[in-house]
């Protein structure tokens, strides 16, 4: 219980420093942000009037005060761009990011962790292959990868669509395996790690000494306690998923967070900026905390 | 058990020399000026004169290549450099005084690491602007927390070591018992994490050019090069195979070693 309480407390503090990280980006801007969101050409009157809808008349403390009294009520202000509500951005983009790394995560664990399982059953050449191919993976960075799975699938054998999110499936696939590739690299090389190491110990050979089957004993008692690392580094790389998703999002035209952040800085578009990485932040925070619960959860050790 | 080297560090290491050494003679070897523009042979296709082609801008692909193999050693070498000074003194410092000055260091540790590294990074520059600088220290405050984490606990353990303990009571002060007695038993641990590091910033650094958020695109760099070639990729794809061929022996290359070096300095991994 007193772990659970001070994991909790400790992702509070990691909120509440994204909160004011987020804050304070619009102060990291060289120069006056109004000078460049509205150009050398503005007028007086509008440069008034942007610079009190954003808050930057005020003193320093002041801001950062109303920031987080407004953050309280849900109020993460309006985007310059489209004078919408933020947060009405923002809840628009995440289903779309949401189903992307889900699909993805779902598609890395299959392959990863079923490849591990195999390649620790199979050992010899099987073994070595699947790790080779594993470490390739791992060093193929997103943008080089799916531009060549774009050409090869969607430009020269047409199988797949490429862009922009429609209403079948086939969208998901290229963007999903993208993601999914190294990451169940990553995935496989763990599992497999985690899998040799359990199956060296003295439960393992126990079982084995009683007469049950070696695959039942290897999957069953093994996979069992291997779950442990396997699950730690699932919420390790959620943070490469995350920012994964933001690179395929911008090449694919994904309409998701990912694509949002990227248009607002263009356009700059601060409070936008603002909103987008505070919530893809929080849910960075989230995740690992859930991940750290499953892990007290499973471990029994570490529940004292 | 003897410690061997392995195959995977023989690999790493010779490649990686192999592309330092283009990344270095890039002035002397490239075949034309990277940035010479031939407007009349836009995104023309590999030939004996141009072995990787030309681009959308008519400049010539492998000169543009090896100069992007510079911006990539040269700011992930400083990030993974600097990044591991800061963590070492920020991680012995705290493992040495314990209470207060731990709790404190620890809790910023702590917050740097409540975002996703990329994100940090990309919020910083999209802010910031886009300069090499800001490029090297957006990576570096993303980049030494985890350093700091893992100097920390080795620290914890070796200042419990006789030999340290017996060193302190013959007289050698906090900073001679740490140069002397406590960093060599970390350089092990500290070239593995450099190696794996590297591998994340170089990766990061050309994620963040290709978003157009890195390296400003007046110096030719791998990610911007794989970014105007994703914007052609059904008439030139050479263009995105090139450049990324280069990241992936780099990223490669790195991984190789860290592997390599990992089952050096402590061979029951393997």
């Amino acid at each position: 219980m007193k772990t659970m309480v001070q994991r909790g407390l400790l992702s509070l503090l990691a909120i509440f420093t994204v909160c004011s990280f987020s804050f304070f980006l619009i102060h990291l801007v060289p120069g006056d942000p109004v000078d460049l969101i509205l150009g050398d050409q503005a007028s007086a009157l509008d440069r008034e009037k942007l610079r009190e809808s954003l808050g930057l008349d005020q003193s320093l403390w002041k801001q950062y005060k109303g920031f987080f009294l407004k953050l309280l009520k849900g109020d993460l202000s309006f985007s310059l761009h489209s004078g919408e509500p933020v947060l009405t951005e923002l809840k628009q983009a995440l289903p779309a990011t949401f189903q992307l790394a889900f699909f993805a995560l779902f598609l890395a664990i299959m392959w990863g962790v079923s490849a591990g399982i195999f390649s620790v059953l199979k050992r010899g050449l099987w073994d070595t292959g699947l790790s080779l191919l594993s470490l390739l993976a791992m060093s193929l960075p997103v943008f080089f990868l799916a531009p060549i799975l774009i050409w090869l699938f969607a430009l020269q054998l047409s199988w797949l669509p490429v862009s922009e999110k429609g209403d079948s499936w086939f969208y998901f696939i290229l963007p999903a395996v993208s993601l999914a590739l190294p990451l169940g690299a990553v995935l496989l090389k763990m599992s497999r790690a985690a899998l040799l190491e359990v199956i060296e110990k003295d439960y393992i050979r126990t079982a084995k000494a009683k007469g049950l089957s070696s695959l039942k004993v290897n999957l069953k008692h093994g996979l069992k306690n291997a779950l442990v690392p396997i699950v730690t580094v699932v919420g390790l790389q959620s943070g490469a998923l995350l920012t994964g998703t933001v690179i395929v999002e911008s090449i694919f035209d994904w309409p998701g967070l990912g694509l949002l952040l990227l248009e607002a800085i263009q356009r700059r578009d601060y409070p936008l900026v603002q909103g987008a990485v505070l919530l893809i932040s929080v849910i960075y925070v989230l995740v690992n905390l859930i991940v750290d619960l499953i892990y007290i959860y499973i471990h029994p050790k570490m529940r004292t | 058990m003897r410690k061997k080297v392995n195959i995977k560090i023989i690999i790493g290491l010779s490649s990686l020399c192999l592309l330092s050494l283009f990344a270095l003679l890039a002035p002397l070897i490239r075949p034309y000026d990277p940035l010479a523009m031939n407007l009349s042979r836009l995104l023309e296709v590999p030939s004996l004169k141009h072995p990787f082609g030309l681009d959308e801008n008519g400049m010539d692909l492998l000169s543009q290549v090896l100069y992007g193999a510079r911006v990539s050693l040269w700011v992930a070498g400083q990030v993974v450099c600097i990044s591991l000074l800061v963590g070492l003194m920020v991680g012995s410092i705290s493992a040495w005084f314990g209470s207060v000055v731990d709790q404190i260091l620890m809790r910023l540790v702590d917050m740097v690491s409540a975002f996703p590294r990329f994100l940090l990074a990309l919020a910083l520059l999209a802010m910031l602007g886009t300069s090499v600088f800001n490029l090297i220290l957006a990576l570096c405050l993303s980049g030494w927390a985890g350093f700091a984490r893992l100097v920390r606990a080795e620290v914890l353990h070796l200042k419990k070591e006789e030999y340290v303990l017996s060193a302190l009571s013959y007289g050698a002060g906090p900073v001679r018992a740490m140069v002397c007695y406590i960093w060599p038993n970390l350089l092990g641990l500290l070239l593995v994490q450099a190696a794996f590091s590297l591998v994340a910033v170089v990766i990061a650094e050309a994620g963040l050019s290709f978003l157009g958020l890195g390296v400003p695109p007046d110096i030719p760099s791998w990610g911007r090069l794989l970014s105007s070639g994703r914007q052609v990729l059904g008439e030139a794809p050479h263009l995105s195979l090139f450049p990324g061929l280069a990241l992936f022996s780099l990223v490669l290359s790195f991984q190789l070693l860290g592997d390599g070096l990992r089952d050096f300095f402590d061979p029951t991994t393997q």
